[in-house]
């Protein structure tokens, strides 16, 4: 075939050696001509791929039992790639292997990562069988909604009835969107207790007395103290400011005033917000506020340099003293409590089944071994055991960070109740977890979920605005009475009122599900 | 007759198509294949149904840009930037090839390398090295300023300055890739053609306008068409790193790109994205084709296609 | 090119405007390298100083601490870099070249075909459906090569250098009986040396930069490119501190675990560092022109 058409070719090459512009011409509208032809056959080929491809393809090949042996991947974030993962995985597999024959594919992402893989991988519909999610980060509540992941309830009691046992019902209930289970949540700290943060030093030489601070206002005299007493140390260290609903008594799962018998949803400017800005403007003002608070990007970076007196901590864990003075150049730090702790949910960390998984039983099952299994639990978190960490007393370990696995996300991984802890936790870190997830006061409207799905260019655009104005605002760097109306108006032009109409609409249409009290507006 | 034009035509063509063929197959394979998936911008997209399967809903994943208090805004901004951009770049580019095209072999080989550094850096990289000239408290241009006796300046506060900084840092770093390809396509230019303007008795200048200038015309209008094709797409890590993504700059710094991530970011929604892509495709290739079509009137030969 | 004899005024300015020039890249960039050897605490409590208070080369400790894992990755980029650019070389040229003949009849259909893929794609989803299901290449070295081997960019610029070749001496050539691949080969790939010695080292430096698809598409640690291995820590740093709903997620962050600043800059001098060294080696093509009357005689 080669041979015939360089012939005609070369016998075409003499006869054109002086191209008359007629034929020119003529063979330019063939050309078009014979495009056209190319281009409805080239359409009908692409078609025809691009169908083969991304065509749905609905295949169950469901085979519950462990007599045949099944291979499971596991999307999860970590901080960095750790050498050792294929040891640790082998590990893993030895454990599982012997009590559900089924070996795991860990895969972690690192955390940059993740949201764009796992949406990609998620959309491409790729083989996945158990995949993190959250309400912060591969958002559980969109992800489902789009088809992500597989419901459990039909089979949690059946193949992990252990971990059905093992969570608190209210950890279940923030897994749960429309009725059906999505989410397993790992067990965390699942509560909140907003706090101000004050180094020691400070706290000793101005007569601070930590337990007397009520509300955010009573540090200004302390602050104002050490901007007199001490060159070169910010009274107060921020990056995006203090405001909390619940700061100033209102629910922090819907923005409704906590004694409000109306359940009015609120919109995103309050007057307790405006209070709150003009307040750190005028500690900005006074100096109070490091001035390059807007322009920072690290939360950390408010407080890392030790030359921060005090500063604002919306989680207030347990433990959280070891921390900051581990990152803050090694001065001990004091925790003041603003609120007493108030349960935000068990969404923050959870494991769900993908819809694409051939074996979502088997899938269970390992999830179970995960949040039961201390053994296999330690492994993931810390990795083997004389390798990467070494037991010291009690349940106290030495890891070391060096050794090629070390992940210190014991929150992504089942039940942190299993953990060994690393030397200079408090050592009853877990009986206090334990303690304030189960005293944390519940919202009044825990289970509500909302569904953005309508107002979806609404969200979008309020939230490029708030991105816009609100970390210059809470951070006290420019004025409130002249920006907080033009943030405002911003915000309703972007759709803010639309956005709480629809809250609303969906808060009454719960709030009657519930028989609960309707809304007196309500039609 | 008419068959015969048709092997005619084809006799004459069959060697270089087969030269284009592999090219060809790739752009077929990588390109326009997996381009039928762009139809997720009309669809509401759940993954269980697939692509194909998904239900049709029109134009309303577009509609969040539109509606957007800040689609002027952003528009103007990606606008302006692209055809300052554009003509600094090409300008500047220009002149630096000419003028590296009079000078000796050793300082062209220093300058050169010099010049391309910047290239291989990625934004965030070069975003700290703004910050170490703009940074409030530690920056060098700061300390200038007060060693000077004037006023600290908050850099990252103050919209009105981004316009000429973006454009400064964009320049430093786009310099040395524009300048070598210009400087190579003045490299291919037929010595010959220098050598007749000589004789001639041509002096330096006029041998580059009427020698060099002409004969890169070609490749500047291409490249001028193809940023053109471009004009609604920013360059999203000049945008966002080096502006350090302050609201308070957005007014001056916020392009098409950074309001998308920042409205999308977290919502991860496959369908909008691609809507704003589609529509940023679409406004390019009109603004293309209306542009090739200019040049073509002009003169034929500089055209795209 | 103009014979330069004796002394010049435009000359000096000349040397002058690039001295500006030059020192303007250098000097950022020499911070780039100080900054990589300074201490941590100096650079929190002092900023960024031209000669810094207290030298230290922690920053690289973090990256040697597994050579291993290090120069494997340089292997896999070098690997992935050297056989994706000559095979994109061949493809952007071949394919420019036939656009750049006016007399080809599918001249400007073509050049649209390749252009409008430029403009219009198909997004990231079916990208990577196309890979994985349909060319099958997930955690294979060709998972970073393909999607890079042809951009529509550089096929138009080539287009561009090689129109300027004057028509006459390809015709003279197939007057002679010359085929086209011979044309191609023994005329117009000489003739574009500097044309593909510049594609070409563009063409390598994204191959260089990848990552993207790394990271879609690798899951093999020992796939993993020297990008993909240094830019994730560094990305997870940006992304993380530009959302600010991460640090009311009830989840702690150690950021400890992410590169100190004079990391970040180490990161930079190990990742653009060999390109630097591999441009020489393309100038050698950018300094003489070659004549067209060299080639034919």
């Amino acid at each position: 075939m080669a041979a015939g058409q360089d012939g005609s070719s070369a016998q075409a090459r003499k006869r054109g050696a002086g191209v008359h512009p007629l034929i020119a011409a003529g063979a330019a509208k063939l050309g078009r001509v014979l495009l056209a032809v190319l281009g409805l056959a080239a359409a009908a080929v692409i078609g025809g791929c691009s169908s083969a491809l991304f065509g749905s393809d609905l295949e169950e090949a469901a085979q519950p039992g462990t007599d045949n042996p099944v291979e499971l991947i596991w999307y999860y974030p970590e901080y960095e790639a750790n050498a050792d993962l294929g040891l640790v995985n082998e590990e893993v597999n030895r454990i599982v292997k012997a009590k559900i024959n089924a070996t795991v594919r860990l895969k972690p992402i690192d955390f940059g990562s993740y949201e764009q893989k796992m949406n990609t991988l998620a959309a491409s519909n790729a083989p996945a069988d158990v995949i993190w999610t959250s309400n912060w980060l591969f958002s559980w509540t969109d992800n489902a909604k789009r088809g992500v992941f597989r419901p459990v309830q039909d089979l949690l009691p059946e193949f992990a009835p252990r971990l059905l046992a093992s969570l608190p019902e209210r950890f279940w209930d923030d897994g749960r969107l429309g009725g059906d289970q999505y989410g397993i949540p790992n067990y965390q700290i699942a509560a909140m207790r907003p706090s101000l943060v004050v180094q020691k030093r400070f706290a000793d030489k101005y007569g601070l007395d930590a337990g007397s601070i009520r509300r955010i206002e009573d540090i200004e005299p302390f602050l104002k103290r050490v901007k007199e007493g001490e060159s070169g140390i910010v009274p107060f260290g921020t990056t995006r400011g203090f405001y909390m609903n619940m700061l100033y008594g209102i629910d922090w799962r819907v923005p409704v005033y906590l004694d409000d018998p109306s359940h009015t949803v609120l919109p995103d400017v309050t007057p307790e917000m405006k209070r709150n800005f003009e307040l750190v403007r005028s500690w900005y003002v006074k100096g109070y506020v490091n001035e390059d608070s807007a322009t920072l990007r690290e939360a950390s970076d408010a407080y890392s340099k030790g030359n921060a007196a005090a500063w604002f901590d919306p989680t207030g864990k347990p433990g959280s003293e070891a921390e900051f003075k581990a990152m803050d150049g090694g001065y001990d730090v004091l925790l003041a409590p603003l609120t007493s702790p108030y349960y935000t949910g068990a969404a923050s960390s959870m494991n769900a089944i993908s819809r694409t998984s051939k074996n979502p039983e088997r899938a269970l099952m390992f999830l179970e071994l995960v949040h039961t299994d201390k053994e296999l639990y330690n492994l993931l978190v810390y990795g083997i055991e004389g390798k990467h960490y070494v037991r010291t007393t009690g349940s106290f370990i030495r890891i070391d960070p060096e050794a090629g696995y070390y992940t210190n996300t014991d929150w992504v991984f089942g039940d942190i109740r299993n953990e060994y802890l690393p030397e200079g936790s408090p050592a009853d870190k877990l009986e206090q977890t334990v303690r304030i997830n189960e005293e944390a006061r519940l919202s009044f409207y825990n289970g509500f979920v909302f569904d953005g799905d309508s107002v979806k260019a609404e969200l979008a655009n309020v939230r490029a605005v708030n991105e816009e104005y609100y970390g210059s605002l809470a951070t006290g760097s420019v004025d409130p009475e002249e920006y907080l109306p033009i943030y405002e108006e911003q915000l309703k032009k972007a759709g803010s009122d639309t956005i709480a109409a629809e809250k609303q609409r969906q808060l009454n249409e719960w709030l009657a599900s519930k028989g609960l009290k309707r809304h007196p507006n309500a039609p | 007759m008419r068959r015969n034009k048709v092997a005619r035509f084809i006799g004459k063509n069959i060697e270089l198509f087969t030269f284009s063929l592999p090219a060809v197959i790739y752009i077929f394979v990588m390109a326009y294949v997996p381009m039928f998936g762009a139809v997720i911008a009309f669809k509401n997209y759940e993954y269980d149904k697939g692509i194909l399967g998904s239900d049709w809903v029109g134009f309303k994943n577009f509609e969040f840009l539109f509606e957007s208090e800040n689609a002027f805004r952003i528009t103007r901004n990606t606008i302006l930037y692209n055809i300052s951009y554009m003509l600094m770049t090409t300008l500047f580019a220009l002149l630096v090839a000419i003028l590296l095209h009079e000078i000796s072999k050793k300082w062209l080989k220093l300058y050169q390398t010099a010049m391309i550094l910047p290239f291989f850096l990625s934004w965030v990289v070069v975003s700290y090295i703004t910050m170490a000239f703009l940074d409030h408290q530690n920056g060098f241009l700061n300390g200038w300023l007060t060693a000077l006796g004037f006023e600290k300046v908050q850099w990252y506060f103050d919209a009105h300055v981004w316009p000429y900084i973006l454009n400064v840092v964009h320049l430093w770093k786009s310099i040395g890739f524009s300048a070598l390809v210009y400087f190579a396509g003045i490299l291919g230019i037929d010595a010959e053609l220098y050598e007749a303007a000589r004789i001639d008795g041509a002096r330096r200048w006029q041998m580059i306008r009427n020698v060099t200038i002409p004969q890169l015309t070609p490749l500047i209008v291409i490249l001028l068409i193809l940023s053109v094709g471009n004009m609604f797409r920013g360059d999203f890590g000049l945008h966002y790193f080096i502006p350090n993504n302050n609201g308070m700059t957005y007014s001056t710094t916020d392009i098409i790109d950074t309001y998308i991530y920042r409205a999308l970011s977290t919502i991860g929604d496959v369908s909008m994205a691609s809507a704003v892509g589609l529509y940023q495709s679409f406004v390019g290739f009109v603004l293309v084709v209306a542009a090739n079509f200019t040049v073509r009137r002009i003169n034929e030969e500089n055209s795209l296609f | 090119m103009p014979a330069r004899k004796g002394f010049r005024w435009s000359t000096l300015f000349i040397h002058l405007f690039f001295a500006c020039l030059t020192l303007s890249m250098l000097v950022p960039l020499a911070l780039i390298i100080v900054v990589s050897l300074t201490d941590e605490q100096s650079i929190l409590h002092h900023g960024f100083r031209v000669i810094p208070d207290k030298f230290s080369t922690t920053a690289y400790h973090y990256f040697l601490k597994t050579p291993d894992t290090l120069l494997r990755a340089y292997g896999v980029t070098i690997l992935v870099s050297v056989i994706g650019t000559i095979l994109s070389l061949i493809l952007t040229s071949t394919m420019g070249y036939t656009l750049s003949r006016r007399d080809y009849g599918l001249n400007r259909a073509t050049s649209f075909y390749v252009f409008f893929t430029m403009l219009f794609n198909g997004g990231l989803v079916p990208f990577y459906i196309l890979m994985t299901r349909g060319l099958q290449v997930k955690d294979t070295l060709w998972a970073m090569i393909i999607p890079g081997l042809l951009s529509p960019f550089y096929v138009l610029i080539m287009k561009g250098f090689m129109s300027k070749i004057p028509y006459e001496i390809i015709e003279s050539a197939k007057a002679e009986g010359a085929r086209e691949w011979r044309i191609y080969a023994q005329l117009i790939l000489p003739l574009s040396k500097p044309a593909l010695a510049t594609l070409g080292l563009f063409i390598m430096f994204n191959f260089w930069n990848e990552w993207f698809n790394a990271l879609l598409f690798i899951d093999n640690q020992k796939l993993v490119p020297l990008q993909l291995l240094l830019v994730r820590t560094m990305n997870s740093l940006d992304f993380i501190t530009s959302r600010p709903e991460f640090s009311a997620a009830m989840v702690s962050f150690d950021m400890s675990k992410f590169p100190s600043t004079s990391a970040k800059f180490a990161i930079a001098i190990l990742s653009a560092g060999p390109m630097l060294l591999v441009f020489p080696f393309f100038q050698r093509f950018f300094v003489k022109g070659l004549t067209v009357g060299a080639i034919k005689g």
